[in-house]
């Protein structure tokens, strides 16, 4: 099954370059360069994983992970940044990341992390369905 | 008079450190384009093997991004060149608009991030001073700006003479009072003005700095 992903970043040569190489590998790719465009197509698409820019006009990544996270905690989102540092890292894990990547890219590591994620989204959404039938015959007198 | 100098470098150090770490980042994404679209051709080149046409277009558009990009990180050395040799010599004459300039450009990831625009004129004016204190006091006050200016908006700089002063107006529609403060300038941006031997002053929308042509 093809992965459904939302790559943000204000670099659009760069969003552009990655997009078609991972549109080439079978996934469905949704671009923007603002964050804010962002937050609204998360609201209106279902993706398995969310490929962020730490450094962005307008918002910066980890307010639009934070953001993102408030709408839906279980989007899996990748962080990109150009000069990655342990402080940031643990910070975008802190605010709920599930990976923190430098550019430039190794396009087999960022596949591999997409693979997890979309898995982990996979669970994540099994478990909220469980949760969801168990409420339900609580609730009703079966 | 020891103390004053010790100040003037350590500032002019921090500005230093301040553009590298700007341009190292801009030269990192210039480098991580150039990659993506590398690896693009290379997907190519492993479709084209396999038989499968690759269209023009797509071709075309891939080594335009990169010659694009090619483009850009040599402005950038360029610019990073410059402002390195303005310390060849402790005072130097060169022309006051295309500094500034050349410190709007070293800027330039600053004030993206922000959404505020700088607007520069050529002119003819010409100063001689340090020419490094010189851009970290314009440095320090496009900083500054960026960081009390609303987002999206735009500065108009232009540089004039009169006689023996060089003009540099930061001039915005909405005003720019609000720059000279009670915490700007503070004591680098005075170490550097003092220097300078620059007044600045603010009146309604816009902010002057007067300095010297010539040092002396």
């Amino acid at each position: 099954m093809d992965e459904r992903i939302l790559l943000i970043d204000d670099e659009q040569d760069f969003m552009d370059a990655l997009a078609d190489r991972m549109r080439d590998r079978g996934m469905q790719v949704s671009t923007t360069t603002s964050p804010i465009e962002a937050l609204k197509k998360a609201d209106q698409e279902n993706f398995d994983a969310i490929i962020l820019d730490l450094m962005m006009p307008e918002m910066n990544g980890l307010e639009t992970l934070t953001r993102l996270r408030e709408k839906n905690p279980d989007l899996q989102i990748i962080l990109l940044t150009g000069h990655a540092t342990i402080e940031k890292g643990v910070e975008a894990m802190k605010l709920g990341a599930v990976d923190f990547l430098e550019k430039p890219i190794d396009i087999q590591a960022l596949n591999a992390k997409i693979k997890e994620a979309k898995a982990q989204k996979m669970l994540l959404v099994e478990k909220r369905t469980e949760e969801i039938i168990k409420n339900i015959l609580g609730c009703k007198a079966w | 008079m020891e103390q004053a100098h010790n100040t003037l470098d350590a500032v002019c150090l921090q500005v230093f450190g301040k553009i590298s770490a700007s341009v190292s980042h801009d030269l990192k994404n210039v480098l991580a384009i150039i990659n993506e679209s590398a690896g693009l051709l290379d997907d190519f080149a492993l479709l084209a093997a396999k038989g499968v046409e690759i269209p023009a277009d797509r071709l075309n558009i891939t080594t335009a991004r990169i010659l694009r990009q090619v483009k850009r990180g040599d402005t950038i050395l360029r610019n990073m060149n410059r402002f390195a040799h303005t310390t060849d010599a402790p005072v130097l004459q060169s022309n006051a608009a295309e500094i500034v300039a050349l410190v709007v450009d070293l800027a330039a990831r600053q004030s993206a991030m922000k959404e505020v625009t700088f607007t520069t004129a050529p002119a003819a004016g010409m100063i001689r001073t340090c020419l490094v204190y010189f851009e970290a006091c314009i440095y320090l006050l496009l900083r500054q700006i960026i960081e009390v200016l609303p987002a999206k908006e735009t500065v108009a700089i232009s540089v004039t003479q009169e006689e023996n002063t060089i003009l540099i107006r930061f001039a915005n529609g909405n005003g720019l009072p609000m720059i000279a403060d009670q915490t700007f300038p503070g004591e680098q941006e005075k170490a550097l003005m003092a220097w300078l031997k620059a007044e600045m002053s603010a009146g309604p929308g816009a902010l002057v700095l007067r300095l010297p042509a010539d040092i002396g």
